[in-house]
């Protein structure tokens, strides 16, 4: 197979996986601005080194190598190191992350599952992950104390993360 | 083993707001447990669930406005490769549950002018485009927003704000003048540790990279509330957050704060730049010896309604014929446009030609909601060869539409090049540049917008295109709605397949 047409396949895996690659960047840095940069530099680096890739290796595998080293790179301009994993936790963490395409089926599942949510509880959901604001912006939005919306926060992912195996477990009687 | 703590910090970590000794605490955990970090793994994969079902639902253009635009979508992938399937891609963006509960995030205020603005990646905003709540960071330049509530706002690069709904916004750095008129009043400003609530004014906050804010009062009062102040300026004033909250009383220096007519000037002065750089690289575009028909709409004979055919070696019957259409402003002011609205409105020609591989390029702007069929271009002759370029509406797409270039095959099949979700709801009443190059020896085409390749897919036979009569902005000879509404100020049709190099350049020369 030629270059050209091994890059072209590259490429398609990583459009296919992508929802899979952000979710470990995502995870690694706890950062959703900073994770969109990371994906980006990912994509450029997988797309430059994409004949290197085995068509028969696990892509995903191959594609956390990269992520990983561009989560550190990224991490490593942090200020704070609150802010920041050492980069032997981020070794140990990646070496552990599932690799498994993203499940869409989950995706199925959740409007019904949000829709399970207190009105209020749901309302925080969607500040953080659709809107993308910190705790801290939640919590002067809705005149809440921060620890008040972490805990709304941590319960709902409790919550959703029961309601979403119990609907892929199968149709309830 | 105490997994209720670890979980509490697992979503420290994951909400993004953790302190140095949890984040110790955090790290020796899941370097010493391969249980903990499985523990870790799937917290996180609710987190990543979460995120991704509601940035889907979060339906977005190829529009700019920071995070808005090209970043959270997948086209920058589909347009660094041009895949062959990059409907595939472009359905994985735009692909929402039916049965969705949330809704896209709210449209809260509206670009009146930018003057020199450079977004933080590269996105471009043009008068008219509407926000979404979320952050804007500008890097340099001047950009004047209207709040739906009535509040104006300008922004000097560099700057964040992060507009939070129609009458509130966190200035998360630079500087921004807030003009409230009384219909708004009530419009606030946050910043770190201070809650900026209008009075009927006009007031200047400076938010530097060191994070003490400063407000200036040019007229009116505002009420300034914090941790441990309440209490209102006036014309005049100005204050700085001090310590702990505090206002510490400064001299006011109204001058230093960005004015609407700043904006207004700087924003004149660029567009006429811009226009006289169209105008070079358009005398230069129209030596190319390829050209099939080059319209500029400049020299346009209105008397008329003739609209003269640039192409070096044009035929006769390459000048337009305006049948319906008003003229109107184009890209710039003084560019010269076409307006369409209604059936009638259409321009007619005869390039009298057949060809094999053709490029057509657009500037237009569509003026309103995608939801009925917009043609293009068409040639009107029925049968084999027979061409459409046009806006297929998809209402399963929420207000999104798809692009489609269609040739009648020989066997007097139509051939489609569909590209779902090409264009979101938010392009309408932006100018873009639309490409297609059609290839039928290599039975190859593709779609570009702004200079981005969007896809590529196989295209039929290697019958010719019956470029001999097209008709431009209508379908023509129907009842069924089906006409452009909106502006085009520039068609070019080239006998040539040009690559995405020179249609990036000429996107960035004709951008406006």
């Amino acid at each position: 197979m030629n270059v050209a047409a091994t890059q072209q396949q590259v490429l398609q895996l990583f459009v296919r996986h992508q929802a899979r690659i952000k979710g470990f960047i995502v995870s690694l840095l706890g950062d959703f601005a900073a994770a969109e940069d990371v994906l980006q530099e990912t994509f450029l680096v997988v797309q430059r080194k994409a004949e290197s890739f085995d068509l028969n290796g696990n892509f995903i595998a191959w594609a956390f190598q990269i992520a990983r080293f561009q989560v550190m790179k990224a991490q490593a301009q942090r200020q704070r190191a609150a802010d920041r994993f050492s980069n032997e936790v981020i070794e140990a963490l990646a070496a552990s992350a599932p690799v498994e395409p993203f499940d869409e089926a989950k995706l199925a599942v959740l409007p019904g599952c949000l829709g399970k949510l207190a009105p209020q509880a749901r309302q925080i959901v969607q500040l953080f992950y659709q809107h993308e604001h910190k705790p801290r912006e939640i919590a002067r939005l809705l005149d809440w104390t921060p620890a008040a919306v972490s805990v709304a926060l941590s319960r709902a992912r409790t919550f959703l993360r029961q309601c979403i195996e119990h609907q892929l477990a199968g149709p309830q009687p | 083993m105490n997994d209720e703590r670890l979980i509490f910090l697992i979503d420290r970590h994951l909400d993004g707001e953790m302190s140095t000794a949890e984040r110790e605490e955090l790290a020796a955990r899941l370097l010493n447990s391969a249980a903990d970090r499985t523990l870790f793994w799937a917290r996180a994969e609710t987190h990543i669930v979460l995120h991704e079902g509601l940035q889907r639902q979060s339906v977005e253009a190829p529009a700019p406005a920071e995070r808005n635009g090209w970043r959270r979508s997948a086209w920058w992938v589909a347009a660094a490769a041009c895949l062959v399937f990059g409907a595939m891609v472009i359905w994985q963006h735009w692909a929402a549950s039916p049965a969705t509960i949330v809704t896209a995030r709210p449209e809260v205020a509206v670009v009146q002018q930018t003057a020199g603005a450079r977004w933080r990646n590269g996105e471009e905003t043009q008068a008219g485009d509407r926000l979404q709540t979320g952050t804007l960071r500008l890097e340099a330049g001047l950009v004047r927003l209207r709040f739906f509530s009535g509040a104006s706002v300008v922004l000097q690069g560099p700057a964040e704000l992060d507009i939070k709904s129609p009458t509130v916004a966190l200035v998360k750095r630079g500087r921004v003048t807030a003009t409230v008129p009384p219909v708004a009043e009530g419009f606030t400003l946050l910043t770190e540790g201070w809650r900026l609530v209008d009075r009927g004014t006009v007031f200047g906050v400076n938010v530097p990279d060191n994070g003490k804010a400063e407000l200036h009062v040019l007229s009116g009062k505002v009420d300034v509330q914090g941790a441990t102040v309440a209490r209102s300026l006036t014309t005049g004033q100005a204050a700085r957050l001090g310590r702990d909250g505090a206002l510490v009383e400064l001299t006011a220096a109204p001058e230093s704060f960005p004015t609407e007519r700043d904006v207004f000037a700087r924003a004149a002065t660029q567009q006429s730049e811009r226009l006289i750089g169209w105008r070079e690289s358009s005398q230069r575009a129209a030596q190319d010896p390829s050209l099939l028909l080059y319209y500029d709409f400049e020299k346009a004979d209105h008397d008329q309604g003739l609209i003269h055919n640039l192409a070096p070696a044009a035929v006769k019957g390459g000048d337009g014929v305006l049948v319906g259409g008003e003229w109107a402003e184009g890209r710039w002011p003084g560019k010269n446009a076409v307006e369409f609205r209604r059936v009638g409105d259409l321009i007619r020609t005869l390039p009298q030609a057949q060809l094999q591989v053709a490029t057509f390029v657009a500037w237009v702007r569509f003026d309103a909601p995608l939801d009925q069929r917009q043609t293009l271009l068409l040639s009107p002759k029925v049968g084999p060869g027979q061409v459409y370029w046009l806006v297929w509406p998809e209402h399963r797409l929420d207000q999104a539409a798809a692009l489609t270039f269609v040739k009648t095959e020989q066997s007097g099949r139509d051939r489609h090049a569909l590209v779902h979700g090409a264009l979101g709801a938010t392009v309408v009443g932006r100018w873009l540049q639309l490409v297609v190059v059609a290839d039928a020896t290599g039975g190859k085409i593709r779609h570009f917008i702004n200079g981005l390749c969007i896809s590529e897919q196989n295209f039929g036979d290697a019958l010719p295109l019956d470029l001999n009569e097209l008709v431009i902005g209508n379908w023509g000879y129907t009842r069924e709605p089906s006409s452009f509404i909106g502006r085009m100020d520039e068609l070019a049709i080239y006998r040539r397949a040009l690559g995405s190099a020179e249609l990036a350049r000429l996107y960035e020369e004709g951008k406006p």
